[in-house]
């Protein structure tokens, strides 16, 4: 992982971590030789070239904070320089990263953390939203799979006498040949409906997100702690799948919600 | 105009001092407007920024205290529904409902008793604007027919659901203990849960539409069946919606009530 901050036009800091290997911080391309240990309390403290103080910290916890190192210079906290150049909110004009005002147009850019605080309430928007694309391809794939695999069982039961009792099911209960054709012809329908449903609904929450962020990613994470529930209970199995995606999205939303609720607060 | 603009291009603001890029009409740093001609002095500090959000202000943490009682009131209702999925699946007789109702109320009551004041508003006898009377009539009868057709169009989809007296009628349980508890006990527990406690507290952060919602979320995925995650979501539109209006959890209550019963009504 690299991170790189331009402070202003002639200051640049550089953070690369990689596996296995401490951390190294560097000034303007010099490598700074002490031995860099990041923690949330303790903060590594360097200069700049022209001798302004700046502390390093490790993101605070997991499920809080913004998810990125963060480094403050003279005790403003600083955005790291993004891929895609940023842009000026009002004229669209290519900024620095810390610019405090645009160089084009004048209009004044959002502190760091605002900025930080944003870009965590679109993080969980996405989340809602590729939630809801991984319901829709999931019921999709539920549907073609249910349907081939039950294919050679209505072909057999198609040849039988419709009122022909069969023995006992797994569930206990009995049918007749007529009932389970009907059951098998319905469960992929049922199935694709339901995920259909659960697609709908995250759909709906993140277009929700861009006007009211706050409430729809709070109703986004009920929504999905019941679903993780509920498939557990279905398949105990779900629980353990994907638990890293799960922890991920409950993070992005907690943080969503924290990061919504602090703007809310400071519009007011 | 814009060749003379670059013609006299100032190479360092002269506010305060930083070096600018070229073609800068603003100084990045400072907001000073860099017109090239030295003539006006305009400091851009028109816009001044909301301040900027922060994770330890008074308000933001009484906000998010309010977020996580929610939260752990949502979480142990989903306790609630897991217990009764599970005890449900052993124990065929109506037992597991009753103890469901007990524990959803042990829990409401404990949150209320603790908090009386976020619902004690609602107590009180229903208020009425002047004139309001037919707007509320008109919703309820909506109201009603969304939900009659939503049920009545489910069974046509090919979605069958279980007589919620079923267990109860296959036990031999008094009929007043089936209304008490799907009728009675749902309607003033969720109402004080959802109308009550969540959207009270809601309310103070979002406002009061967006907080209808919310519990409107909340109440229909609480439900555990993500086919009725739209209809129970209209339903609590709806309850919300007469529980603004009338400022009191009573007419709810009733609607709920009512409504469950007829569900029940129609199953005999």
């Amino acid at each position: 992982m690299r991170f790189r901050w331009d402070v202003d036009s002639k200051n640049v800091v550089e953070l690369s971590r990689e596996p296995f290997r401490s951390p190294r911080l560097s000034v303007n391309g010099q490598v700074l030789p002490t031995k860099i240990k990041l923690s949330p309390k303790r903060a590594v403290e360097f200069q700049l070239a022209d001798g302004r103080s700046a502390a390093l910290l490790r993101p605070q916890g997991f499920f809080t904070g913004y998810g990125v190192p963060e480094l403050r210079v003279s005790g403003t906290l600083m955005i790291p320089t993004p891929k895609k150049p940023m842009q000026c909110p009002s004229c669209k004009a290519q900024v620095m990263p810390n610019d405090r005002f645009c160089a084009a147009c004048g209009h004044q850019m959002p502190s760091a953390g605002r900025f930080f605080q944003t870009q965590n309430v679109k993080k969980a928007t996405q989340a809602i939203a590729g939630l809801g694309v991984l319901y829709l391809l999931s019921g999709i794939g539920m549907f073609l799979m249910l349907k081939s695999r039950y294919a050679p069982k209505l072909a057999e039961l198609n040849l039988r006498n419709p009122n022909e009792v069969l023995p006992r099911a797994a569930n206990g209960a009995t049918y007749t040949v007529a009932q389970a054709r009907e059951q098998l012809m319905q469960e992929p329908w049922t199935e694709l409906m339901v995920y259909g449903v659960l697609a709908f609904v995250m759909a709906g929450l993140a277009i929700w997100s861009r006007r009211a962020p706050l409430a729809a990613i709070l109703v986004a994470a009920a929504t999905y702690a019941v679903l993780i529930v509920l498939m557990g209970l279905n398949d105990p199995k779900t629980i353990g799948q994907g638990v890293y995606v799960k922890i991920l999205v409950i993070a992005l939303f907690v943080r969503g919600i924290k990061a919504a609720l602090a703007l809310k607060t400071a519009d007011a | 105009m814009l060749e003379s603009i670059s013609a006299t291009d100032p190479k360092s603001c002269r506010g305060c001092g930083e070096e600018l890029p070229p073609a800068s009409r603003f100084c990045p740093r400072c907001g000073q407007a860099e017109d090239g001609y030295g003539s006006t002095l305009v400091l851009n500090t028109a816009s001044v920024e909301a301040p900027a959000p922060d994770s330890s202000h008074p308000v933001f943490d009484r906000r998010w205290n309010d977020i996580k009682k929610i939260a752990l009131l949502f979480g142990l209702f989903l306790v609630c529904s897991v217990g009764l999925a599970i005890m449900a699946s052993f124990d065929k007789s109506p037992k597991p409902e009753a103890y469901f109702s007990i524990g959803e109320a042990i829990i409401i009551i404990a949150f209320v008793a603790f908090d009386f004041e976020a619902i004690a508003p609602l107590l009180g006898r229903p208020r009425l604007a002047p004139g309001s009377t037919p707007q509320i009539v008109i919703v309820i009868i909506v109201w009603v027919c969304v939900l009659k057709l939503y049920f009545f169009a489910l069974p046509h989809l090919g979605i069958h659901t279980e007589a919620l007296s079923k267990r109860f009628v296959d036990a031999h349980w008094p009929l007043a203990s089936i209304f008490i508890l799907i009728s009675i006990a749902p309607a003033i527990f969720e109402e004080l849960a959802f109308r009550g406690y969540i959207q009270s507290k809601v309310e103070r952060i979002v406002g009061p539409n967006e907080a209808i919602a919310i519990q409107a979320g909340m109440f229909a995925v609480a439900h555990f069946l993500p086919l009725i995650f739209i209809s129970h979501f209209i339903m609590g539109l709806g309850l919300g919606w007469i529980r603004t209006k009338t400022k009191s959890l009573y007419p709810g209550m009733l609607m709920h009530a009512t409504w469950n019963a007829i569900v029940l009504l129609q199953e005999f």
